[in-house]
């Protein structure tokens, strides 16, 4: 969680469990949604985050924090001194610990994600669940999804004969 | 968070209990091969790739093909036709939505979802639209001052909705022996044409037929070069075709798979040879098939090269597209599984064109319009 320093404008994010969080203002236009309500002079105070817990909006202004272009957020990787190249490296690295989180934990992060429209966040949650998709078996991929194939035997036939080259 | 419950009896989190708003946002990111292979998981997933709504904002493939084809027993002795193959939109191929005008117009191109089209009254009066949505915008006439010869029908449509909202059109200028002098480029970004002069080799003769890849617009010459310059006029490139390819033989290009492909006569015109170009920034061209002329026709005793027309190849597929002059049909030749298919039958008449289609279902960022007002 930020903390205040001296000459950056601050905003107070509530969750719909009561938790207040402070974050620089820099941190929350990471934010598109965020970012739009500032602009429209809509955020004085506090913006009330509806729909996203305490737990996973602290997770997702860490992950603002982490990626907020320049400034001096969370030290050293984000200094002056680190060459781009490196910086992108250290951050893909921080990204892959980030999305370490079991199934649920994921996929209440893509939602918030998508409300707060935070584009480089829903690109790496929804990642996971692309390579599952791409690299498995129709089998394995109704396993991912929980789901039961409800074909009838000739509709199925027809659409995978459709399709068959996406099996190939 | 809110969860719908009803669907799943379990307690783990599952995909679907995303809204389907996100769950297509993120089968957007997938492979178009991967998202057909959702399509068989069950019908929920199938209705919900194949919603209208969602098709917009997922990647698209070919779903068919534009031809005319002329009989001189009928009247008008041209038609114009679409021949979906499977995947939606059907489209009406008289483009009803245009202004009339533009009534009787002909297809001068297509290139990823929009066409190129000329009025048949006015030859002179060209526009550009995209019939899955039914936009469409008149380019302005040449400049008067475009002195050189202008070769006929070399007018090229060039877009590519990955790239680029905007379109090009390019129309090929001609000194003497048909050489190429430059190319009349028009941007819809700047709205005005530009003559470049060409930075090809001075003696470059050029096929009508080009193709669109990694921003540069590449046609097949008569020195044995598949020639290319970008969409600014300022990058102009050449490199050999495959090593081996008779100086005689024309070959057709095509992009597929992400990749550039030469197709061309081998053997004494009886079989047909795929190179593809896997680094773009190379000039190695790497053999992927060889097939015959009888495989492709499904035919017995001899087939000659002039029986068929390669039209192009599929965009996401290991597919060769034809026509058939003898047996009047549309047909794919599949390259992994050395089978050729018929797609449809192009009927009376005999083809004069034909252009592969790959619908544009979203286009509100590529400068067209609905009404006409606004634009005559």
């Amino acid at each position: 969680m930020a903390t205040r320093e001296a000459g950056k404008k601050m905003i107070m994010l509530k969750s719909p469990d009561g938790m207040e969080f402070e974050v620089e203002e820099a941190v929350a236009m990471e934010s598109q949604t965020i970012r739009k309500m500032i602009e429209d002079d809509c955020a004085d105070t506090a913006i009330l985050i509806p729909n996203i817990n305490s737990k996973i909006l602290s997770r997702v202004i860490e992950y603002c924090n982490k990626h907020v272009p320049t400034t001096g957020a969370t030290g050293a990787a984000a200094s002056d001194t680190v060459a781009p190249a490196a910086l992108a490296e250290d951050l893909k690295i921080w990204d892959a610990e980030f999305i370490k989180v079991n199934r649920a934990t994921r996929f209440d992060l893509i939602q918030a994600a998508s409300y707060l429209n935070i584009k480089g966040l829903l690109d790496l949650t929804s990642q996971t669940t692309i390579d599952t998709i791409s690299d498995n078996s129709l089998e394995e991929i109704r396993s991912f999804l929980s789901t039961k194939n409800d074909y009838l035997p000739e509709e199925e036939q027809t659409i995978r004969r459709e399709n068959q080259w996406a099996f190939q | 968070m809110a969860r719908r419950s009803s669907r799943k009896t379990k307690l783990q989190t599952v995909l679907t209990d995303l809204p389907d708003a996100l769950i297509v946002e993120i089968l957007s990111r997938l492979p178009l091969k991967s998202l057909c292979c959702c399509k068989c998981v069950d019908t929920h997933w199938y209705c919900l790739i194949s919603h209208p709504e969602h098709l917009k904002k997922l990647p698209q493939t070919l779903s068919g093909f534009f031809f005319d084809t002329e009989d001189i027993g009928r009247c008008p002795k041209v038609a114009r036709h679409f021949a979906n193959i499977g995947e939606p939109p059907q489209i009406d191929p008289s483009f009803p939505f245009l202004p009339p005008e533009f009534e009787l117009v002909r297809l001068e191109d297509c290139c990823d979802g929009l066409l190129l089209c000329c009025s048949s009254q006015h030859p002179f009066r060209r526009l550009v639209c995209n019939p899955a949505t039914e936009r469409w915008v008149v380019l302005p006439a040449l400049p008067a001052d475009s002195s050189c010869v202008a070769q006929e029908d070399t007018f090229h449509l060039v877009f590519d909705r990955d790239v680029s909202s905007h379109f090009h059109v390019f129309q090929i200028v001609l000194k003497d022996w048909r050489r190429v002098a430059g190319i009349n480029m028009y941007s819809s970004g700047t709205g005005s044409w530009n003559f470049m002069e060409s930075g090809w080799d001075s003696d470059s003769t050029i096929c009508d037929r080009c193709v669109f890849h990694q921003g540069m617009l590449h046609f097949v010459s008569a020195q044995s070069t598949v020639v290319s310059v970008d969409v600014e006029g300022k990058k102009w490139r050449a490199i050999s075709v495959p090593e081996g390819v008779e100086r005689s033989e024309l070959g057709f290009l095509a992009r597929s798979q992400g990749h550039l492909h030469y197709m061309v006569h081998t053997g004494i015109r009886q079989e047909v040879s795929i190179w593809c170009l896997e680094k773009y920034d190379s000039d190695e061209w790497t053999l992927k098939h060889r097939v015959s002329n009888n495989k492709l026709l499904n035919a017995r005793g001899k087939v000659y090269y002039y029986e068929y027309y390669i039209i192009s190849c599929h965009p996401d597929r290991s597919l060769i597209c034809y026509a058939n002059h003898r047996d009047k049909t549309l047909m794919a030749y599949d390259i992994d599984r050395e089978e050729a298919c018929v797609l449809c039958t192009f009927g009376r008449g005999d083809l004069i064109s034909c252009f592969p289609y790959v619908p544009l279902l979203s286009d509100s960022s590529v400068p067209l319009v609905v009404s006409c007002s606004s634009v005559l």
